[in-house]
């Protein structure tokens, strides 16, 4: 299917002007512009941005030949990381009390032959055979809410048992199966995030209980050789969750955690007024007075990644399929990678990885990119545009490049425009995102100074009316130009768009 | 004077004895190193939001405050309540369901042992909840020593005047219409109740689908056509208090309960059924028609649900499938459950400083105001909407809406703070967010319940105010237990479950407790 191209060359044909690439200007006061100077080097190395993949809580549910259809969406949307969550419930059997309350005698088997380790397993050895870093992690302590079957839920991950079963379980994953791709631990979702007792296993959960189960689990990796994994801290949700967690951890957990790690789910009004950049840059300097190391031996990451508005009680996103979701969600990657977040992770993948359980139904959490589930309608089992902006953003900001910020003049037009561009460290790949969240159009004149090999550029336009696809139903270029990125790039961009632009297809 | 409290099974938990210590120190202020007060709350409502929008931290700028927010389980909010009452760690602002039936052991307890703070006296410098307190029916009962102990939740600060509960039917009016028993405007008496009943259980029998279901915690809805109360204490002709449950009316409705199992109208999985699984067999066509509590949420939750269960049925008209249904009952009126205007109440910790309430109070007199009330249901000027004309225009980037065309949910954390004082049906008709059908259909529905009422066609089942918020010695005990082991034997009697003739089940009312509580309350009440 192809997009309206009709629509879109109206709307920029025309607009879209070339001329001899400027050199170096380090002050700039013609609001139009947007310069990216080499030195202006934002992050070194880029960790990559990637998506939630979880494991799949029934793969029975979905369409004939959907697992093909997973991988191939997988294959295009060229994610650098995953996040891969399990529960413990699901391979842990035969548990034994031995009758006391001694929790060191308590013995248990693993199953890794049903359904979820076979889907787990899958996932694992895509991503060891395509270069894809994986935090993998467990939801939660074992049990349900109905039933604490291993009384865990008191102590939740500071629970002795919690290292063991982490510890056996990246044991028969790393050092027995060889899933090396398996680059961070995540010791549980959202510790942060309470509930209520009754609605939520971790209700119990407080910062001391968490950050006793990293130690145990940190020790009882090390015991074993796992050393090259490391800690995600804390998973946290939310500025006020990441706050109290990053800057304890950043203070007295520094040796076991390996990686700041938070969940953001925004209003739309914090990304469209950039208060996320200005939230992130101010959670990120706080950590780094603690931990010199950020954003050089260490790195902050967003492991959730979403909005939140249009969440319905039944934890579905309701605009997940607007075009404007995606170009919020590219503003958000945009003012996160600015921010110094090294890596993103989108929730999520496919609605078919998760459900709302309730007392009388069960729902998939529709935030995919699409949909694998046989009862889903036609048109959720498309591509969703956030799909097409994600894979362009994960193919232009490659793991391992160099992230430059822009230098643009001061003006209220700017509050609502972000650029982000991105360099290979071999000058091969690289190119720019724009978004102009503004409820007005902008014109700008586009700067790369940081030389990129290539003599094309490839211009791809993303709102409602402008973005194509090809017959494959993935996104093609607006426009293929004979220059190089290098050149003055001149665009009229449209209120509610992204740009990008790359010196390869994408 | 505080004191230190002996609980005598007071609370619903049935604690037994427990000593808490009510000698606390007072709690410190404590503050942001921005300068911000920082306030604990924790409120049912919270359930689905985790604050930190740009709205919440508006409201904290403007009022120099920092919030936090824990919320409850529902099914156990009163647990949960008490629990941290007694344990001395509830939030500085918290929430609880208060009712007639546990007014005694909950709020009047804790006011009494100052285990909450009481209002201001003078509440003059929050005009907005002065009017609210000023309107909230039963204003008096709850009032300890002169003082008031919290605030109670207006259910619609522009509209005082409710004095039913929406607890009724709705049907599938398409199913009706195709099998011939539709009356219309859809009202029916109870003959053609019945026989609308017994034809969609012919119609879905085959299919293994039911004519009738009531909501888990409403069963059997039958018994409020015929009995006098909703509850425990009655009435006899001479005005004497009496067990409503072995009254001929009672009797009557249970009766008839049964019958309408035996006949085979009701789903087979009422008795067994958890919450919710009665409201999901109707939204997922496994059920004619539906008693329920018919609230705008509730409603709408039905109907969303409704439409994408039948997102693939050809023709499906979502109105003609959740339809309101007027039943008169063989007395020939209609009749629906009293209530008041109001539903729980705000409570603010005993330790928290004067300083701190008042600006509480502060924050939730500006959302009760046309300021705060516009900013917690539309947000910013100039992002959100602006005024055009004297009106509220709002744009759309700001507004989106889903793939359906239907608006997108929107996070706004005032809203939730206002719903520490209204329960928002007050801001149902500007919110862009609302089904402005569904709220006309119900508002539509409630003016024809008020001109029943009006023309005595319709029988609210309250009881009076003098028995209900009675705190005499054996009745605050006692009448939380009663209504449950109540609601227990008539279900035994109505599935012939341990209970099968109507002596045995009278038998079961027929003891000192409710003998005490009785004549405690007559002897109270001089009857």
């Amino acid at each position: 299917m192809i997009k309206p191209l009709k629509l879109a060359l109206l709307g920029v044909v025309g607009l879209l002007s070339l001329s001899a690439c400027s050199q170096g200007r380090r002050k700039v006061t013609d609001k139009a512009e947007v310069h990216f100077y080499k030195e202006d080097i934002n992050q070194q190395s880029f960790g990559g941005l990637g998506v939630e993949w979880g494991a799949y809580e029934d793969t029975d549910k979905l369409i004939e030949g959907g697992w093909d259809l997973v991988l191939k969406h997988m294959d295009h949307l060229g994610a650098a990381r995953i996040r891969l969550m399990i529960n413990y419930d699901w391979f842990c059997q035969n548990f034994d009390d031995k009758g006391d309350f001694d929790k060191t005698n308590d013995t248990w088997t693993y199953n890794y032959t049903n359904k979820y380790a076979k889907n787990m397993i899958e996932i694992l050895e895509y991503c060891q055979t395509h270069n894809i870093d994986v935090a993998f992690g467990a939801w939660n302590v074992i049990g349900t809410l109905g039933n604490d079957v291993w009384n865990m839920m008191d102590e939740v991950t500071s629970d002795i048992r919690w290292a063991k079963i982490s510890a056996d379980t990246l044991d028969f994953l790393v050092n027995k199966k060889g899933f090396t791709c398996i680059k961070w631990f995540v010791s549980s979702n959202e510790p942060n995030w309470l509930g209520a007792q009754g609605a939520s296993k971790n209700f119990n959960n407080t910062y001391e209980k968490w950050a006793q189960g990293v130690k145990n689990v940190r020790k009882a990796f090390d015991e074993i050789g796992l050393q090259k994994v490391g800690i995600v801290g804390g998973d946290t949700t939310g500025f006020e969750g990441c706050e109290e967690y990053l800057l304890n951890i950043s203070k007295g957990l520094k040796k076991e955690v390996a990686d700041y790690g938070a969940h953001l789910y925004l209003s739309n009004i914090m990304v469209d007024r950039g208060q996320m950049y200005d939230g992130i840059v101010d959670l990120y300097s706080r950590i780094k007075k603690n931990d010199k190391r950020l954003g050089k031996t260490i790195q902050a990451d967003i492991w959730e990644a979403g909005l939140r508005d249009g969440k319905t009680a039944l934890d579905c996103q309701t605009l997940i399929g607007t075009a404007n979701y995606a170009v919020r969600m590219t503003d958000y990657t945009l003012q996160a990678l600015a921010a110094g977040i090294n890596g993103i992770c989108y929730w999520d993948f496919d609605d078919a990885m998760h459900f709302m359980y309730t007392n009388n139904s069960v729902t998939p959490k529709e935030w995919g990119m699409f949909s694998s589930l046989a009862e889903a309608s036609a048109g959720a089992q498309e591509l969703r545009p956030w799909y097409h902006t994600s894979s362009l953003l994960c193919h232009l900001f490659k793991k391992g490049n160099k992230i430059l910020s822009p230098v643009m003049a001061e003006d209220d037009e700017n509050q609502t425009f972000r650029s982000v561009a991105t360099v290979s460290q071999d000058g091969k790949q690289g190119g720019f995102a724009a978004v102009n969240a503004g409820f007005k159009s902008v014109t700008k004149n586009f700067f790369l100074t940081e030389k990129v090999e290539g003599e094309q550029t490839y211009v791809y336009i993303f709102n409602e009316n402008s973005y194509r696809l090809g017959d494959d139903g993935y996104i093609i270029p607006n426009y293929v130009i004979d220059k190089s990125i290098n050149n003055e790039f001149k665009l009229e961009i449209p209120s509610s768009t992204a740009v990008v632009f790359s010196n390869e297809r994408l | 004077m505080r004191k230190s409290i002996l609980l005598l099974a007071a609370t619903s938990m049935a604690l037994g004895l427990l000593t808490v210590s009510g000698c606390s120190n007072n709690k410190k202020d404590k503050y942001t190193k921005d300068g911000k007060l920082m306030v604990s709350m924790r409120n049912l409502y919270f359930s689905s939001y985790k604050g930190g929008d740009s709205y919440i931290e508006e409201v904290e700028n403007k009022f120099k405050l920092k919030f936090s927010f824990e919320t409850y389980d529902w099914a156990n909010w009163e647990t949960q309540v008490t629990g941290s009452i007694n344990g001395q760690n509830m939030e500085d602002v918290f929430h609880a369901n208060i009712d007639s039936y546990n007014f005694a052991t909950t709020y009047k307890f804790w006011a009494e042992e100052e285990l909450v703070k009481p209002l201001p006296e003078d509440m003059s410098k929050w005009p907005n909840i002065q009017t609210v307190l000023e309107n909230t029916s039963n204003i008096e009962s709850l009032k300890v020593n002169g003082r008031l102990y919290g605030l109670p939740i207006a259910k619609n600060t522009t509209d005082y005047s409710t004095s039913f509960s929406p607890f009724t039917y709705i049907y599938r009016r398409d199913w009706a219409k195709k099998w011939g028993v539709y009356k219309e405007n859809d009202e029916y008496t109870w003959a053609e109740f019945e026989a609308l009943l017994e034809k969609f259980k012919v119609e879905l029998a085959p299919y293994n689908k039911y004519a009738l279901a009531d909501v888990e915690w409403g069963f059997p809805s039958i018994p409020n056509f015929y009995k006098q109360v909703p509850h425990c204490f009655a009435q006899d002709n001479t005005g004497k208090y009496v067990c409503n449950y072995t009254t001929d009316e009672y009797v009557a409705g249970l009766n008839k309960s049964q019958d309408f199992m035996s006949n085979g109208w009701y789903h087979p999985d009422q008795n067994s059924a958890a919450d919710g699984v009665m409201n999901a067999k109707y939204y997922s066509n496994q059920v004619g028609v539906l008693y329920e509590n018919l609230s705008y949420s509730n409603y709408i939750a039905l109907k969303n649900n409704l439409r994408k269960t039948n997102v693939d049925t050809p023709n499906f008209e979502i109105n003609d499938a959740i339809a309101l249904m007027k039943i008169k009952g063989e007395n020939n009126k209609y009749s629906l459950e009293g209530t008041d205007n109001w539903f729980s109440m705000t409570f603010f910790d005993y330790r928290i400083s004067d300083n701190k309430q008042e600006k509480m109070l502060d924050v939730l007199d500006w959302l009760l105001s046309e300021e705060g009330t516009r900013f917690s249901v539309y947000g910013f000027e100039g992002y959100d909407y602006d005024v055009v004309g004297g009106e509220v225009v709002i744009k759309p980037e700001a507004w989106p809406k889903d793939t359906n065309g239907e608006y997108a949910p929107k996070d706004n954390g005032a809203s939730y703070l206002r719903n520490l004082i209204s329960l928002g049906y007050d801001t149902l008709e500007m919110n862009p967010l609302t089904d402005k059908d569904a709220v006309d259909y119900l508002n539509a529905w409630d003016a024809e319940m008020k001109t029943a009422l009006a023309n005595n066609e319709l029988r609210v089942l309250k009881e009076t105010s003098e028995v209900m918020w009675l705190t005499t010695q054996k009745k605050s005990l006692n009448a939380n237990n009663m209504r449950e082991t109540a609601l227990k034997n008539v279900m035994k009697y109505v599935y012939k479950n341990g209970i099968t003739t109507i002596d045995d089940f009278k038998s079961k009312f027929n003891n000192k407790t409710w003998q005490e509580v009785l004549d405690e309350i007559n002897a109270a009440t001089g009857h």
